[in-house]
């Protein structure tokens, strides 16, 4: 009781103060490199540590060095490079980069499609993932069928089907448009409009939350029910709960679901390449970064063009992640703080 | 926004206790008529989110000229044909497809569930030089898109013989090349009390002892969505086996299912529909039976806490 | 002390990296100069690999024939069979790793591509019999003076209508010489008797193969002899305007309707029955057919009997890999294929109407009703075509793909005709 009573005046006290809290460890050192100043001897416990992390570490090392870093190192090299897959590359220095940004309207048209599905698409998804996983996180008979239909979507991936389905649903006679008839709504057709294309792809990973939905139930399970309960003794409503106990604890995952959705859908293909038949039409309104770098790598043989596009998205992405990691210092709780 | 941290201030040794407790679902004093109406909200949102794949599941049982003229997820009529048809159609057939795609899963789940959980282990909780450079590394690997590493990758397989195997599908997991699930794993341990591993430390047991008795029993929920989506994504992944796959006999079910579509001329919907469906259903099950243990997993592990 | 130890593993792990990523470029064949597979002198019976994409029924009938030809004392074939969209990302990847298949089905606008970028072996290289193919089919395959692909099948293009829709409305379906003024008066006809009901034909404004028989019918090429486009911007000009107008007056499918049903051939607008005709090659003639109840019409594009525009075109090659370890017996399989009796009649049309008289008459009698029209419209088309004067040169494939775009940008009302001419012209030249 009495440790109830401290936590009740813990629990009130930090939901007023919303006092940020700080994970340990340097922006992109996920926490790890406790920032300790090196000391210029190691005890042999710290050796033996070191030598079990690296050991712990060596399927990856292996990985990183004999599958992972090569190509990498190749692709960066031919980035620089105009080769055309059949004959060796030929050095052209910064020529790649400098067309990207000067002498190429689709490139740029590319990057506006991707910014705009990746600003959109990741909040939504998020959104809906962490609302379902609250709302089935309960025990109920039932449960795990509808989880399992509620992931069906996910399962289906970048199917061929999908690209049918979406004209039946999308279509300007689909499924869609005769609901909206229903209310008077003359409806577009949303799929092959360059105003409304790029939504239905949005649609698309919307629908396809299953994976985030996934994580965040998992993180929920992690929440020690005292902990829950202590704040329903304490009179806290399911909202309070929610924003004082809940979230908090699941920061740590929902950082990980920002992070890496960001990532993905940067580097999404398979929707426009599936929906938009390959093309990111009509008139380049899906017109996704990776899907043109595709278009360029693999059908107008521009490798070196579609390697440093490719370098390109990294440092988007790193900047991204990095401005991530930078403000995960304020709301990111770690449960092995001390 | 600090509860946790002041609960364990409080009260440490309870803290713990809570960890390692068996964390059930709420189970709610709900009354009837809140959960009926719980049940008619998750009902609506299945059905809605479902749609397509109902419309699919009637389009495989009508006749091709029909599929496209209606949004009805109500059949006219119910021809069964597509089915036996579709699953003989591209030999060596859909079985076939389908036992290839189950051989190269167990081996990209088995290698990811290993090879990422050490990793994961030894960024989330082990201190060595060079940590912060290794970490940000792992993390720069999933930013560059596949498709430029694609070819360089296949010269390397080309190079050592491995093209027309499962080797270059299998192999790269147990070498911990997808980051995504170091890092999901790193998150998941990190928000696991340093308390309890550092009793174990105490108690004489080594990195490996506290790896496997402690750690491990309490990332069941991360290691079966690790497993859950290794599984799927890798279920569906077309473009690896597409490069690296030639014989049709080794092709699995999104190889085999493309088969049925022909952009240079005749496809067979009602085919492709059907043999959809039945691809769904073994990951429907696995991901049906691994909720429970996803559920069931952590509140089994019996910790005496 | 410590910072010389620092330096030192810093060097080590460089040197780690380079290695790998020396390994890996050597792998690539980047940096050093590739090795072309020749050299050893060729055992015509080593194993071989061959490649296409196709479906079910072909695929079947492509693996009976080379067993056939395997049995027969061939050397053993491993084949590797793709749909269409998959084929030729593979394809590039292999071509990367000096790795395609010895055997390879090419498609008339990829050929240059690859030939041109010496991934294939000039056939001369190899005995070969060709000449039962027919005259004009045999250049196909020919870059300059090197022959690089057998072709496989041919096709043609068509102009397709829903003869039932048109009986309906009692519009009648343009026959012998016509015009193509003649197209639009034809749709424009057929929506007005619909009561705006239903477009007289699909958007074929995108299609460049269109455009060339537009020019064609003038008398003369769309590309020079040397490979530069000898069509002139007025051409475009006037072409992109035809489709405009129509699109106006309801004769054809506003943009996005088009949009929907591309790469859609149940969903097109012939199929579902909104629309009364449309341009399509012979092989997607049979394909619409299989998907719609209305009886389909294949019938000649705007023709003049003076300038026949129409050409016999090559739906599929076989061609031969350059680092090939067995050009003979590779050469053997596409003999194999094109010229035995046997394999003729186990192929059929599955791949598309063969290119020999030969085979043709051994067919006659064996093809299906759902083929047949096809059929007889090809011996159509060889009495009303003329060949092409050269083959597609390298980068066709690229000039279609923007046609289409710039057509289709047209149509949404992003760029004005004048633009998209300029446009064309601008990258042909660049």
């Amino acid at each position: 009781m009495r440790s109830s009573q401290t936590l009740k005046a813990e629990t009130t006290a930090a939901a007023r103060s919303a006092a940020p809290v700080r994970p340990s460890g340097g922006a992109l050192s996920g926490g790890a490199a406790r920032g300790r100043a090196p000391k210029p001897r190691r005890s042999p416990r710290q050796r033996g540590e070191a030598r079990a992390g690296y050991l712990f570490l060596l399927p990856w090392f292996v990985g990183l060095v004999g599958l992972v870093l090569g190509p990498m190192i190749v692709s960066a090299y031919l980035s620089f490079t105009e080769y055309d897959l059949f004959h060796d590359p030929v050095w052209v220095g910064l020529d790649n980069y400098r067309t990207m940004f000067t002498d190429d309207p689709r490139y740029l048209q590319s990057l506006r499609v991707t910014f705009t599905y990746v600003l959109a698409s990741v909040p939504l998804r998020l959104a809906v993932a962490l609302g379902l996983a609250l709302l089935m996180n309960r025990a109920v008979r039932g449960m795990s069928f509808y989880r399992a239909v509620l992931y069906l979507p996910s399962l289906l991936g970048g199917s061929v089907a999908i690209a049918v389905l979406w004209r039946q649903l999308f279509g300007g006679e689909g499924a869609v448009n005769q609901i909206l008839a229903l209310v008077g709504i003359d409806g577009p057709s949303w799929i092959s409009s360059p105003d409304t294309s790029l939504l239905t792809i949005i649609v698309l990973a919307v629908w396809q939350f299953g994976s985030p939905m996934v994580i965040f139930l998992a993180g929920l399970r992690q929440i020690p029910q005292e902990v829950l309960e202590a704040a329903t003794v304490d009179g806290a409503g399911a909202v309070r709960r929610f924003f004082s106990v809940v979230l908090p604890l699941l920061t740590p995952l929902v950082f990980f679901n920002v992070i890496m959705q960001t990532i993905v859908a940067f580097q999404a293909f398979t929707p426009s390449y599936i929906i938009s038949n390959g093309t990111g039409g009509p008139v380049d309104s899906t017109l996704f970064y990776t899907l043109y770098l595709y278009i360029k790598g693999f059908s107008e043989f521009e490798m070196g063009y579609a390697s440093a596009m490719a370098w390109v998205l990294v440092a988007i992405i790193a900047v991204f992640t990095a401005v991530n990691f930078l403000g995960a210092r304020r709301w990111v709780f770690y449960g092995d703080q001390s | 926004m600090t509860a946790p941290a002041a609960l364990r201030r409080a009260d440490p040794q309870r803290a713990r206790a809570a960890r390692a407790r068996p964390s059930k679902p709420p189970t709610k004093r709900s009354t009837p008529l809140r959960t009926i109406a719980w049940h008619g909200l998750m009902v609506l949102i299945c059905v809605v989110s479902i749609y397509p794949l109902l419309w699919m599941a009637r389009s495989s049982v009508v006749p091709e000229t029909e599929i496209f003229s209606s949004p009805s997820v109500v059949p006219s009529g119910i021809d069964l044909s597509n089915f036996p048809a579709g699953w003989v159609a591209n030999p060596p057939g859909f079985g076939q497809f389908m036992l290839n795609s189950f051989v190269i899963c167990v081996g990209a789940v088995l290698g990811n569930l290993i090879a990422c959980t050490l990793a994961a282990y030894a960024f989330a909780r082990l201190r060595f030089p060079l940590k912060g450079l290794w970490f940000t590394v792992m993390l720069g690997t999933m930013m560059l898109p596949g498709h430029v590493t694609l070819i360089p990758q296949y010269a390397l397989f080309s190079a050592i013989d491995w093209v027309g195997t499962y080797l270059p599908l299998i192999v790269p997991k147990f070498l911990a090349t997808d980051a995504f699930f170091i890092f999901l794993l790193v998150q998941f341990m990190r928000g696991i009390p340093r308390e309890l591993d550092e009793a174990a430390e105490i108690d004489g047991a080594g990195r490996w002892r506290t790896f496997r008795s402690v750690m491990l029993p309490l990332t069941v929920p991360a290691l079966a969505t690790t497993a859950v989506f290794t599984f799927i994504w890798t279920y569906e992944d077309f473009l690896g086996p597409l490069i690296y796959l030639s014989d049709l006999n080794d092709y699995p079910v999104p190889l085999g299912l493309r088969m049925f579509v022909n952009a240079m001329g005749n496809s067979s919907y009602g085919q492709l529909f059907a043999m959809s469906l039945v691809s769904l259903l073994p990951v429907f099950i696995t991901f049906l039976l691994f909720q429970r243990k996803l559920i069931q997993g952590i509140a089994t592990t019996g910790l005496k806490g | 002390m410590k910072s010389t130890r620092r330096t030192h593993r810093r060097h080590a792990q460089m040197t780690v990296l380079a290695t790998c990523a020396a390994l890996t470029l050597a792998a690539c064949g980047v940096g050093g100069g590739s090795d072309d597979g020749g050299g050893e002198p060729a055992d015509p019976s080593a194993p071989i690999r061959a490649a296409w994409w196709g479906e079910d029924n072909q695929n079947q009938a492509l693996d009976a024939a080379i067993t056939a030809f395997t049995e027969a004392g061939g050397p053993d074939v491993s084949i590797e069979a793709q749909p269409w969209d998959g084929y030729w990302d593979k394809l590039a990847t292999q071509v990367a790793g000096r790795d395609i298949p010895d055997v390879v089905m090419q498609a008339a606008s990829q050929l240059p591509t690859y030939a041109g970028r010496d991934a294939l072996l000039d056939l001369s290289e190899v005995d070969l019999d060709l000449s039962g193919l027919d005259e004009g089919i045999r250049d196909f395959g020919a870059v300059g003076d090197e022959t690089f692909g057998v072709v496989a099948a041919t096709n043609a293009m068509g102009f397709v209508t829903n003869s039932d829709l048109l009986a309906e409305l009692g519009v009648a379906a343009p026959e012998g010489e016509w015009t193509w003024d003649d197209l639009s008066t034809f749709a424009n006809e057929v929506h007005t008797a619909s009561g705006g009901e239903t477009w007289g034909i699909q958007d074929g404004g995108g299609d460049m193969i269109l455009f060339i028989l537009y020019v064609r019918d003038s008398g003369r090429e769309f590309y020079a002899d040397d490979g530069s486009i000898n069509a002139t911007p007025d051409d475009l000009r006037a072409w992109f305007q035809l489709w405009a107008d129509m699109r106006e007056s309801g004769a054809v499918p506003p943009a996005e309707a088009t949009a929907e049903a591309s790469g859609n051939l149940p969903g097109s607008p012939l199929a579902s029955g909104r629309a009364a005709a449309t341009f399509a090659w012979t092989q997607d003639y049979v394909a619409v057919q299989s998907v719609t109840d209305a009886a389909l019409d294949i019938g000649l594009p705007p023709y003049n009997s003076e300038n026949p525009s129409l050409w016999i075109n090559a739906a599929s090659l076989w061609s031969i890999s350059a680092w090939s370890e067995n050009p003979q017996g590779s050469a053997d399989l596409i003999d194999h294929l094109v010229n035995d009796p046997e394999a003729i009649e186990t192929l059929g049309v599955s791949l598309g109407v063969p290119p020999t008289a030969a085979a043709r008459e051994q067919l006659v009698d064996l093809v299906s009703d759902e083929e047949r029209p096809a059929v007889e419209y090809m011996d159509l088309v060889a009495d009303n075509s003329r060949p092409l004067n050269r083959l597609w040169p390298d980068g066709f494939a690229t000039s279609r793909t923007l046609f289409d775009q710039l057509d289709e940008s047209v149509a949404f009302g992003e760029m004005t005709i004048d633009e998209a001419v300029d446009a064309f012209f601008a990258d042909a030249e660049g």
